[in-house]
């Protein structure tokens, strides 16, 4: 193999998409040439430059602005919002108090394992501003609101309990979803965002529970 | 389908900007490497989610979120060069001041700035081949499939991005 034909076929090899015959021709030839053989380095060279690329680049800070200004409402597909039948009965059934105590204890663990800017602002009742706080916020109403909830299961027809059950299991599987996210990425604000959309969420259906009840 | 993308194809902006916070960075470095253009790359990028939000209806979670927008963003990409046409082509993206600005001497990043403003100096053809192959990691089928070029001008283009590519850092 001569020195052109060699350099013909150094783009392939050096992508491994020569066969095993080929490749040993041009193997042979640059361990002899040196000028090929510096050829090859040099495309090497490139080649390692490039996988060192940075695979993200920032793009300008207003760019979600300018994106959310062109996105078109959808219509046909709203957000599922959680839908309380009336109360019809005061028939009682404990069945529906396991999930509410448990949202209850999962909310005051919450609580309990929030950061120091937490703790500060449940001693201090300042204006909550980190996204810390705001879910030390959200923690403390839906402990309150479930604990109530749950300790008057008879004011709430089973078929209204049924329906809270279900929407509840809903939010609290986008609220897993989203807090495992925003684990693996840290501080991320869209992530926030949406999870503290999905505890408001859980907040009004639990709102909307308790004052159902009261009006029974 | 992961509950946040599915969230998103029912409506739910704060859910598709959650999409779009994991998945921006990646694309708009596609668009500026594939444009050479930081201006055009900020369009093109607006464009993909846009065209994303559209279509999101449409992805039924057979590959990867990530996987199916960036082949999204490929086509926009691709799909603005065969609508705008040669005449419209940016003079020489070599020539625009941001892409080619270059760091004070002894700044940290300086080889990898050139081997991006080497890119983006690279005619048209070449340097959209050049990202796609040897910076996205797409075979030259693959490559051929998306442009409607054969393998053998994929292949070809690659080789002459990849010389000039050298010629530019050695300069």
């Amino acid at each position: 193999m001569n020195c052109e034909s060699v350099r013909d076929l150094l783009d392939d090899y050096v992508d491994g998409a020569l066969p095993e015959e080929a490749a040993g021709e041009v193997r042979a030839h640059v361990a002899v040439c040196a000028e090929c053989r510096q050829e090859l380095e040099r495309l090497e060279s490139l080649l390692t430059q490039v996988r060192a690329l940075p695979t993200s680049v920032d793009p300008p800070a207003d760019m979600w602005d300018r994106i959310e200004a062109r996105l078109a409402p959808r219509s046909a597909a709203r957000i599922p919002r959680p839908v309380i039948s009336p109360p019809a009965t005061h028939a009682q059934s404990a069945r529906f108090r396991p999930r509410w105590l448990q949202l209850a204890a999962a909310a005051m663990l919450l609580m309990a394992v929030s950061s120091a800017a937490t703790v500060a602002w449940l001693r201090h009742g300042s204006e909550p501003r980190s996204f810390t706080a705001l879910q030390a916020q959200y923690a403390r109403a839906t402990v309150e609101l479930a604990q109530q909830a749950a300790a008057h299961p008879e004011n709430l027809s089973p078929e209204t309990r049924a329906v809270l059950d279900r929407n509840l299991a809903i939010i609290d599987d986008a609220i897993r979803e989203a807090e495992q996210a925003l684990n693996s990425d840290r501080g991320n604000p869209g992530l926030e965002r949406m999870l503290l959309a999905r505890y408001q969420q859980r907040l009004e259906l639990l709102q909307r529970a308790t004052k159902a009840g009261e009006a029974s | 389908v992961t509950d946040t993308v599915r969230l998103a194809q029912e409506g739910d902006p704060e859910a598709f900007r959650a999409l779009y916070e994991t998945q921006v960075g990646r694309i708009f470095a596609l668009c500026l490497r594939m444009s050479g253009n930081r201006a055009e790359a900020e369009e093109l990028t607006q464009n993909v989610f846009v065209r994303a939000w559209e279509r999101l209806e449409s992805f039924r979670g057979e590959s990867a979120f990530s996987t199916w927008l960036h082949r999204l963003a490929v086509n926009e990409v691709l799909g603005t060069k065969r609508s705008s046409g040669r005449r419209e082509q940016r003079e020489s993206t070599a020539h625009d001041p941001e892409v080619l600005e270059r760091p004070k001497s002894g700044a940290s990043g300086a080889p990898m700035l050139d081997l991006e403003n080497a890119i983006a100096g690279l005619p048209e053809g070449a340097r959209r081949i050049f990202v796609l192959h040897d910076v996205e990691g797409y075979q030259h089928e693959e490559i051929a499939n998306m442009t409607g070029i054969a393998t053998g001008t994929s292949k070809a283009q690659l080789h002459r991005a990849r010389r000039l590519l050298r010629e530019a850092l050695e300069r």
